[in-house]
């Protein structure tokens, strides 16, 4: 029973099952489980075990928004797979066949077809452009957010963190109940996506393929009145460019447009670039 | 949407398969909590800790349809993707590579054996203060190299770096360690002692 084959495996399963392996490593082990029942079976005991360490911290009771943001985007994940699969409730690998057949890691836990880019394989207008009708296309948009730009932010920047939580019931309900009007790209970066959702909760500016800023340059976003001055009313995370929501700071009563440039990271007074979207209400 | 009252993880997991937000909201009421306090304890940032509470929560809802009942208990899958997703953040997305594979063997064919059996109801039932009393019993020597491995991020050879020690001890100490942790909780079997 014990020959030279299976005792690197052997002596590899505690680090296995801890999950503590180099890929190279990994890859020599998952090999011989392939074939090996006896190393499977005692990498599976040791696995099960690792997996209580998953209970032994301390619980840490969430603050009451993580619950809102969590459902807010359960609700879009939800709205998404609707618009997607007319009504069949087809999601995460489903679809586009991007995926295969789901078999691949599906292991328990198994975090792998998660990636941060899968918002991304969505068919991204193909067909149509930039329809904001679409809600599939909103959520996407939503989920771009969460996973890159939310996700991008460190926990020094949380004095946002209720506009974040504003901007997320915000476009929940403007998929629902409110109104989202399309940004269209004016200046110098064309491929510029973008719409500004607002509903009772708040309104968001959703912009998306925006150039990367230098690290201390931001895009601001501005709200003109009729005949009056823009008003400064949101900034994106410095530095970042891509897929960007800027929940805004005020609400869109009596303003006739919407624009946004590139300024300082702090924000500037008033725009002192072109602008490279805008919308009128 | 009501007569959700003791469902238990699977059921939730199944109804989350098919759609039904509310049982997401109570899958993350009964564990946000121990999913904060795994994230919180990975990625040492309480800030980051909830983004990743927050991923995890999003993947599940996404993923609930490849939850496999026979293969353990969905609060370990949930906790396991909060663990991938925090280990992630501590070390790169890049890391992940080394995490999937042995799933992928491990998934093609679940050791289905009474042991196992056994041992899964056991385990279900420990409650935290077990674990944390099985884990502070073991060597501190093995207590480190699997907490520096699990909750640290690290592999084994960047523990063995990190403690001075040979790869092969710290190889050992892991191994050693589990087995030890598994015994020491296999004594609740009996229900004897908490």
């Amino acid at each position: 029973m014990v020959n030279d084959e299976h005792e690197p495996i052997r002596e590899l399963s505690g680090a296995a099952a801890l999950r503590a392996l180099t890929p190279d490593e990994a890859r020599l082990v998952s090999a011989h489980l392939a074939t090996c029942a006896a190393c499977r079976a005692e990498l599976e005991e040791l696995r099960e075990t690792a997996e209580l360490l998953l209970r032994a911290p301390e619980p840490i009771r969430p603050p009451p928004e993580l619950r809102a943001r969590v459902m807010a985007a359960i609700a879009l994940e939800a709205r998404r797979a609707g618009e997607r699969s007319g009504g069949v409730g087809e999601r995460g690998s489903g679809g586009t066949g991007e995926r295969g057949n789901g078999r691949a890691g599906d292991g328990n836990g198994d975090g792998e077809l998660l990636a941060p880019s899968s918002p991304r394989a969505l068919p991204r207008s193909s067909a149509r452009r930039w329809d904001w009708r679409d809600l599939g296309m909103v959520a996407s948009l939503a989920l771009a957010l969460f996973f890159g730009y939310w996700t991008a932010r460190l926990s020094g920047e949380l004095s946002a963190q209720s506009a974040q939580i504003a901007e997320q019931r915000a476009l929940v309900r403007a998929a629902t109940e409110g109104r989202i009007v399309q940004m269209a790209a004016t200046g110098p970066a064309p491929q510029v996506r973008g719409a500004v959702a607002e509903s009772p909760a708040g309104a968001v500016v959703y912009l998306e393929d925006l150039p990367q800023p230098p690290p201390d340059r931001a895009y601001e976003v501005w709200l003109i009145p009729p005949g009056g001055q823009p008003i400064g009313a949101g900034l994106s995370s410095a530095g970042q460019g891509g897929t960007q929501a800027i929940a805004l700071n005020r609400p869109l009563a009596g303003i006739q447009q919407v624009a946004v440039t590139e300024e300082p990271a702090r924000g500037s007074p008033a725009p002192t670039t072109p602008i490279l979207a805008a919308a009128t209400l | 949407m009501d007569e959700t009252a003791a469902r238990t993880d699977a059921a939730l997991l199944a109804a989350i398969a098919g759609g039904d937000q509310a049982a997401l909201g109570e899958l993350y009421d009964r564990h946000a909590a121990l999913a904060l306090g795994l994230a919180n304890q990975i990625v040492r940032d309480r800030g980051v800790a909830e983004e990743v509470v927050q991923d995890a929560f999003v993947a599940a809802w996404r993923r609930a349809n490849t939850f496999q009942p026979e293969r353990g208990e969905a609060r370990s899958w949930l906790l396991s993707i909060v663990h991938h997703r925090a280990i992630d953040r501590l070390r790169g997305a890049g890391a992940r590579v080394r995490l999937e594979e042995l799933d992928l063997a491990l998934a093609t064919e679940p050791v289905d054996d009474e042991g196992a059996d056994v041992w899964r109801t056991v385990a279900n039932k420990l409650d935290r203060a077990a674990i944390v009393a099985a884990l502070a019993a073991l060597p501190p020597e093995q207590r480190e190299a699997i907490e520096l491995a699990f909750f640290g991020g690290l592999t084994h050879a960047e523990v063995a770096e990190r403690t001075g020690q040979p790869l092969g001890t710290i190889k050992g100490r892991m191994r050693l360690g589990l087995r030890r942790l598994r015994n020491e909780l296999r004594k609740h079997e009996t229900g004897t002692d908490g």
